[in-house]
C-alpha cells in the first residue's frame, strides 16, 4: 500500500504551528512511516505536487492576495484540507489588524515605527500582493478538519495526522479541541 | 407548596410550583448549558443557550425562564437542541472579538469557551466582522474589554439586583449593545464603588480585575475559605493563592449570608497592601534597632514587663486580631498582670455601648441576615459607605422595590439614590431625631421635623405608613452609639422593644465586638500612663490619634507584621504572621464565630501573637489557658452567640 501524501504551507501565521509539529520529536519518525511528507515550508519542496496529495495542511489565516492564491492551490491539490491552529481556524492574532485596517498597519510598521529611519515608506512594488481583510481559511476555501490551538499541541497534531494516515477522519473534540 | 411532576429526558421529577425547567432539570440530573443565567440573579433569558424541547410546544423553550408545568415532557439533548446551541454559540462568537489564545480567562475560567467545548465546536461557523468594541481602562481595580462581551448582563444585574448600585447599564441595541457605566462616563469616574461583584459574575473576560489577570486560572489556584476580617459583617470569602502569593479574593458563593458578595475592602484592599514585612525580631541597642534572636527579644520584653509597675503599663491591641489573640491578650494583661488600661486600638464605642445595654436588656440585637428582607429600615448614626458596605448593599438593593428608608447621620453617601420612599436627615442632632421618632406626636413632631430641616407633612405621612411595616430594622452605628448618647440610647431601646422589628448595631472593625466582650476598652486617647506600652499592631494602618497614643509610652514593644515609620520607633519589635497566614476565628457583629483558614506561609521568622503571649507568660510566671470560648460564654453579649 502506498503511503498517503501530506503537504503543508503557511499563510498569515507565525510559523508556531509548524514548530509545534516539529515538537513531536522522535514521533516524527513514526509519522514518516505512516505518511509521505511532500512540500512544506520547512523542507526543500515548496509547492504541493501538481498531481495532488491526500492531506493538505494550512497554518495561518488569509491576510493578502498571495495567501488566497496559496490556499486555493492547496485546496485544489489536496483531498482533505486541515486548517492548523487558531489563525487558520479563526483568523487569530493577525485578525487584530482588522481593527485598524491594513493601511494604518503598514503605515505604522514601515513609516512610523521608532526603529525605522526617516526614509521609511510602505513597500509598493507592483509584484507584491495586496492586503485583504484578515479572515480564517474557511472564508475562502472549504476546510475539512479544523484543529484550533495557538499552537495546537504536538500531541494533537500527531493524533490528527496519524488518524488521517490510517484513513480515518479524526474528530477534533475533547482534549484535541483546545483553543488555548 | 404543591408539587409538579414532569418528565425530563424520560426521567420523572417532582418540583415545587414556580420552579423553572432548568431547576427541574438540575433535579433530574440533566445538564443544560447556560450563560446568562446565574443562580444568584433573577432569570433573564437573553442568551438562549439553554433551549430545550418541550412536547407540544411550537418552538424550543429557554429552560432558565420557562416555568415547569404539570406533566410537562422535556428533552434537553436532541439533534434540535444541539443545533440550536451551536447556532447560539456561533452568533455569540461572531458578534464580538474573541482571541482565546491570549485571553485572561482561556483554558478553564471562561464559561463561553467551556460551553463551546461542551458542544465540540472547533471552528466558528460565522466569521466575526472584527469591528472594535469599547475598552475602558479607567478603573483603578477593574479592566473592561467589551470585545469579549456576550451581552448577558450578568454584571448589570449583579450591580443592580445584588449590590443596589445600578452603575452598569447598556446603551444601543442588538449587536451594537454596549456596556457602559452610568450614562457613558469612564468607569473609573462613575458611581461605581469598586465592590468587584460584577467581575466575579462575568462569564467571560469582558470584565476582569487587574490584580489576578494572567496570574493563573481559578482552577490552578489554591482556594482557602476565610471570613473577611475588615469589618464586623464578617462576609464569607475565598482566598485564591499560588506560590505563596495572594492572587485574588472572591466572595464565597456558597455562603448563605453574603451569597458571594464582597465590598471593596474585602475584595481589593488586601491585594493593594504592598507594605514591607517585619521578618525577624529587633531590639533597640544603644539607640539603634538591631536584628536579634527570639530568645533575646522575648527576654528583653519579659524583663521590661517584670521591672515596670503594672500601673505604668499600657497594653493595646488592634481590632484586626482574631478572638484567640484578643482573649489571650486580655487574659495575660488584664487577668494576670492587672494592667489598668487594656485596650483595643479603636475609638468606635458601638460594641461597648451594646454591651452596656445588654447588661440591662439581655441580648437585644437581631441577626444581620434580617437586613435582606425589610419593609422599613431606620438607620441612625451609621456609616454604610466605608465599613459594613455589604449591609448597605442589602438595603440599597431593596430600595427600588419600595423599602421605606429613614436615615439620620452625617453622610448618607449614595445609599438613598434609588430609594422610592425616604426621609433623609443629614446631621448629628440625634436627640431631636430620637425624640421625633420615639416620643412626640402631632404638632410637636412637626416642630421637631421642621427643626431638623424635614418637611413635617412628609414626615407624618412616612411615620403613618411606617406603622404598617412589619419587617423593620433599626440599624445603629458608631456615631450614635457613644457614651455621650447613652441615656438617649436607653430611651430608643425602650421604644423599639415595643415595636415590631429588630435592632442591629454595626460594630466597626471586625474585632470590636469580641474585644468588648473580652472587656477590652476602646482606647483612651488622653491616658496619662507613659511607662511601658505593649502594642499588638499587626497589620493595622495607624491613624494620627493612634500614633499619638503610641508615642506617649517611653518604652514600646510592638507585635507587628509590617514595618512603617511609626513602628520603627519601637524598642522591641516582634514579627508576627498576618491574617492570611494563620488559621483563626473572628466574631461577627451579630455574634457568629467564623473561621479563617490559613492560606499562606508567613515569610521570615515570625511567631503568632498567642505564642508570644504564651512565652511572655511563662517568663513572667503565668500559664495561658487559651479558653476563648469560655471567656465569650461568660460575657454579656448583646446578640446571641453562635460559637461553633
Ligand atoms: S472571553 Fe472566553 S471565548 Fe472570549 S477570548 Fe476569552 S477565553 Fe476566549
Ligand atoms: S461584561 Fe460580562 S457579565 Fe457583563 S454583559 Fe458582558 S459578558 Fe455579560
Ligand atoms: S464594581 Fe460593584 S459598584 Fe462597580 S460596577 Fe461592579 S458591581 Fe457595580
Ligand atoms: S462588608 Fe465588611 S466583612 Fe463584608 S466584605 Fe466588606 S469589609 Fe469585608
Ligand atoms: S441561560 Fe437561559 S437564556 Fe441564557
Amino acid at each position: 500500500m502506498t503511503k498517503p501524501k501530506v503537504a503543508s504551507d503557511w499563510l498569515a501565521g507565525c510559523a508556531g504551528c509548524h514548530m509545534s509539529f516539529l515538537d513531536m520529536d522522535e514521533r516524527i519518525l513514526e509519522l514518516l512511516k505512516l505518511v509521505e511528507l511532500r512540500a512544506t515550508p520547512i523542507t526543500d519542496l515548496k509547492e504541493p505536487d501538481e498531481e495532488g496529495v491526500d492531506v493538505g495542511i494550512l497554518e495561518g489565516g488569509i491576510s493578502n492576495t498571495y495567501n488566497i492564491e496559496v490556499a486555493e492551490k492547496m485546496r485544489s491539490r489536496c483531498k482533505i484540507l486541515v486548517a492548523l491552529g487558531d489563525c487558520a481556524v479563526f483568523g487569530g492574532v493577525p485578525a487584530m489588524r482588522n481593527f485598524a485596517g491594513a493601511d494604518e498597519a503598514l503605515q505604522r510598521a514601515y513609516v512610523e515605527a521608532e526603529s525605522n529611519d526617516a526614509s521609511g515608506m510602505v513597500p509598493n512594488d507592483p509584484e507584491l500582493s495586496t492586503a485583504v481583510h484578515v479572515a480564517p481559511v474557511s472564508d475562502y476555501v472549504k476546510v475539512d478538519i479544523a484543529l484550533p490551538g495557538c499552537a495546537p499541541s504536538a500531541d494533537a497534531i500527531f493524533e490528527v495526522l496519524a488518524s488521517l494516515a490510517q484513513g480515518k477522519i479524526p474528530e477534533v473534540k475533547g482534549e484535541l479541541n483546545d483553543w488555548h | 407548596m404543591t408539587l409538579l411532576s414532569l418528565t425530563i429526558n424520560d426521567k420523572n421529577v417532582e418540583v415545587e410550583t414556580g420552579s423553572t425547567i432548568l431547576e427541574a432539570a438540575q433535579k433530574a440530573g440533566a445538564n443544560i448549558p447556560t450563560l446568562c443565567h446565574h443562580p444568584q440573579l433573577h432569570p433573564y433569558g437573553s442568551c438562549r443557550l439553554c433551549l430545550v424541547e418541550v412536547e407540544g410546544a411550537r418552538t424550543l423553550m429557554p429552560a432558565c425562564t420557562v416555568p415547569a408545568t404539570q406533566n410537562m415532557v422535556v428533552r434537553t439533548d436532541t439533534e434540535k437542541t444541539k443545533k440550536a446551541r451551536n447556532f447560539v454559540l456561533s452568533m455569540l462568537f461572531s458578534e464580538r472579538n474573541h482571541f482565546c489564545m491570549y485571553c485572561v480567562k482561556t483554558d478553564g475560567d471562561c464559561e463561553l469557551q467551556q460551553a463551546a467545548y461542551a458542544e465540540n465546536m472547533n471552528f466558528w461557523p460565522i466569521t466575526p466582522a472584527y469591528d472594535p468594541f469599547l475598552v475602558d481602562a479607567s478603573h483603578e481595580h477593574i479592566m473592561m474589554d467589551t470585545n469579549r462581551c456576550i451581552l448577558c448582563r450578568r454584571c448589570v444585574r449583579t450591580c443592580g439586583e445584588l449590590v443596589g448600585n445600578f452603575t452598569l447599564g447598556f446603551e444601543e441595541r442588538g449587536s451594537l449593545s454596549q456596556l457602559i457605566a452610568d450614562h457613558g462616563v469612564p468607569w473609573g469616574e462613575s458611581s461605581c464603588i469598586s465592590c468587584g461583584n460584577c467581575v466575579q459574575h462575568c462569564p467571560t473576560a469582558s470584565i476582569y480585575d487587574r490584580y489576578s489577570a494572567y496570574k493563573g486560572r481559578r482552577t490552578d489556584l489554591e482556594h482557602t475559605k476565610a471570613v473577611c476580617m475588615e469589618c464586623s459583617m464578617g462576609c464569607d470569602r475565598v482566598l485564591l493563592t499560588r506560590d505563596n502569593q495572594l492572587v485574588r479574593i472572591d466572595g464565597d458563593e456558597s455562603s448563605a449570608f453574603n451569597e458571594g458578595l464582597l465590598c471593596q475592602l474585602g475584595r481589593y484592599r488586601p491585594l493593594e497592601d504592598k507594605r514591607e514585612r517585619l521578618l525577624y525580631p529587633m531590639v533597640r541597642k544603644q539607640g539603634v534597632l538591631t536584628e536579634t534572636s527570639w530568645e533575646e527579644a522575648l527576654q528583653v520584653a519579659a524583663d521590661k514587663i517584670d521591672q515596670t509597675q503594672c500601673s505604668g503599663i499600657r497594653a493595646a491591641i488592634s481590632p484586626r486580631f482574631s478572638i484567640e489573640a484578643m482573649a489571650d491578650f486580655a487574659a495575660y494583661f488584664k487577668g494576670y498582670l492587672q494592667v489598668p488600661e487594656v485596650e483595643v486600638l479603636q475609638t468606635d464605642q458601638s460594641s461597648e455601648m451594646s454591651r452596656k445595654l445588654a447588661a440591662k436588656m439581655g441580648a437585644f440585637e437581631g441577626d444581620l441576615e434580617q437586613l435582606k428582607d425589610l419593609d422599613l429600615a431606620v438607620v441612625i448614626g451609621a456609616d454604610l459607605v466605608e465599613l459594613q458596605q455589604v449591609a448597605g448593599f442589602f438595603l440599597k438593593r431593596q430600595m427600588p422595590n419600595g423599602l421605606r428608608f429613614f436615615f439620620a447621620g452625617p453622610d448618607v453617601g449614595n445609599l438613598d439614590r434609588f430609594a422610592t420612599d425616604k426621609i433623609i436627615y443629614t446631621g448629628r442632632d440625634y436627640l431631636s431625631v430620637i425624640k421625633m421618632l420615639v416620643k412626640s406626636q402631632g404638632e410637636e413632631r412637626g416642630w421637631l421635623a421642621a427643626k431638623l430641616g424635614l418637611d413635617p407633612a412628609e414626615l407624618e405621612r412616612f411615620v403613618q405608613k411606617s406603622n404598617e411595616s412589619s419587617k423593620v430594622a433599626y440599624i445603629l452605628g458608631s456615631d450614635l452609639m457613644t457614651d455621650y448618647n447613652y441615656s438617649l440610647l436607653e430611651e430608643l431601646m425602650g421604644f423599639i422593644e415595643k415595636q415590631p422589628g429588630s435592632v442591629i448595631v454595626l460594630k466597626g472593625r471586625v474585632g470590636g465586638y469580641a474585644a468588648s466582650l473580652l472587656n477590652l476598652e476602646p482606647v483612651d486617647l488622653y491616658s496619662s500612663i507613659s511607662g511601658l506600652g505593649f502594642f499588638a499592631l499587626g497589620d493595622a494602618y495607624l491613624d494620627d490619634a493612634t500614633r499619638q497614643v503610641i508615642d506617649r509610652s517611653e518604652f514600646k514593644i510592638f507585635c507587628t507584621s509590617v514595618i512603617d515609620d511609626q513602628r520603627m520607633k519601637g524598642d522591641v519589635l516582634l514579627p508576627i504572621p498576618n491574617w492570611a497566614e494563620l488559621e483563626a476565628h473572628y466574631l461577627t457583629g451579630d455574634g457568629k464565630v467564623k473561621r479563617a483558614g490559613k492560606a499562606l506561609e508567613a515569610p521570615g521568622n515570625t511567631r503568632p501573637l498567642v505564642d508570644i503571649l504564651e512565652d511572655l507568660g511563662r517568663r513572667t510566671g503565668f500559664t495561658l489557658k487559651h479558653d476563648w470560648q469560655e471567656m465569650l460564654k461568660s460575657s454579656t453579649a448583646s446578640t446571641e452567640l453562635v460559637l461553633s
